[in-house]
């Protein structure tokens, strides 16, 4: 899987479909049907897998971005205990 | 145990970091920034593994120097907008300078993902993708509609997801 992710063509539709994914499973109201439906998509081809897979890796980006501020925050409050 | 012509660290420092500050210096103009440009030079070399071996140590030293100032200018302008955001928070939350700069780092690298990005989309996408913020709170904070956002949000992740697979 980690491979795929480094494919470098990736078809745009697939891409785009991926990419309304992630806004349709960041709205607030994304339920359980949502989700489903999404697992459904997800499953339902590889090439599917691979464009999430890789959409996954900005999302960590941004990930370790939240994670250094949230351990600023914390580490700044344990020294001063 | 070392021998005397074991490159460390220390010894390296010792014998060129002055050499080094004068170089930057003349490229920045300013002795304060060189000092900051010299320290992160070896905050990089800290936190290898090992010390790196360097047939030539101040032709190594002055390119990692040289990547540092071009970063400069820009870090400049996030670490304004950081120090900006940092200013709302309450005083006890207030980062120490090492996860200081682990943050402006990370902040570089977000803001080189979205470099060319409208100033719009990009707003939107940090306050979901940084600040956690949730759509709709997000369309009011910056008075626009949810589709907006869904839209900004969509065109930030293409762009993010082009520059990083090239």
């Amino acid at each position: 899987m980690d491979e795929d992710c480094h494919h470098t063509d990736m078809c745009e539709s697939v891409l785009d479909q991926a990419i309304a994914w992630a806004v349709a499973l960041d709205a607030a109201d994304a339920d359980d049907m949502t989700r489903g439906a999404f697992e459904q998509w997800l499953q339902g081809d590889p090439l599917n897998r691979i464009a999430w897979c890789r959409l996954q890796m900005v999302e960590d980006e941004f990930a370790r971005a939240r994670q250094c501020r949230a351990g600023c925050r914390a580490a700044s409050r344990r020294s001063l205990r | 145990m070392l021998s005397a012509a074991e490159p460390t660290l220390e010894r390296i420092y010792t014998n060129h970091s002055p050499w080094l500050r004068s170089v930057v210096r003349r490229r920045v103009g300013c002795a304060e920034v060189a000092a900051d440009v010299v320290h992160d030079v070896f905050m990089r070399l800290l936190g290898k593994a090992s010390v790196p071996v360097m047939e030539e140590p101040r032709a190594y030293l002055a390119r990692i120097a040289h990547g540092l100032m071009i970063d400069h200018r820009r870090r400049q302008v996030l670490e304004r907008a950081w120090l900006e955001s940092l200013a709302k928070l309450p005083e006890d939350e207030m980062p120490s300078p090492e996860e200081h700069l682990q943050m402006v780092e990370a902040l570089a690298r977000i803001d080189a993902l979205l470099d060319g990005l409208k100033p719009r989309v990009r707003r939107v996408f940090l306050l979901s993708r940084l600040e956690g913020k949730s759509y709709p709170l997000i369309a009011r904070e910056l008075d626009v509609s949810l589709s907006s956002v869904e839209k900004d949000m969509a065109q930030a992740l293409r762009h993010c997801y082009l520059v990083l697979m090239g």
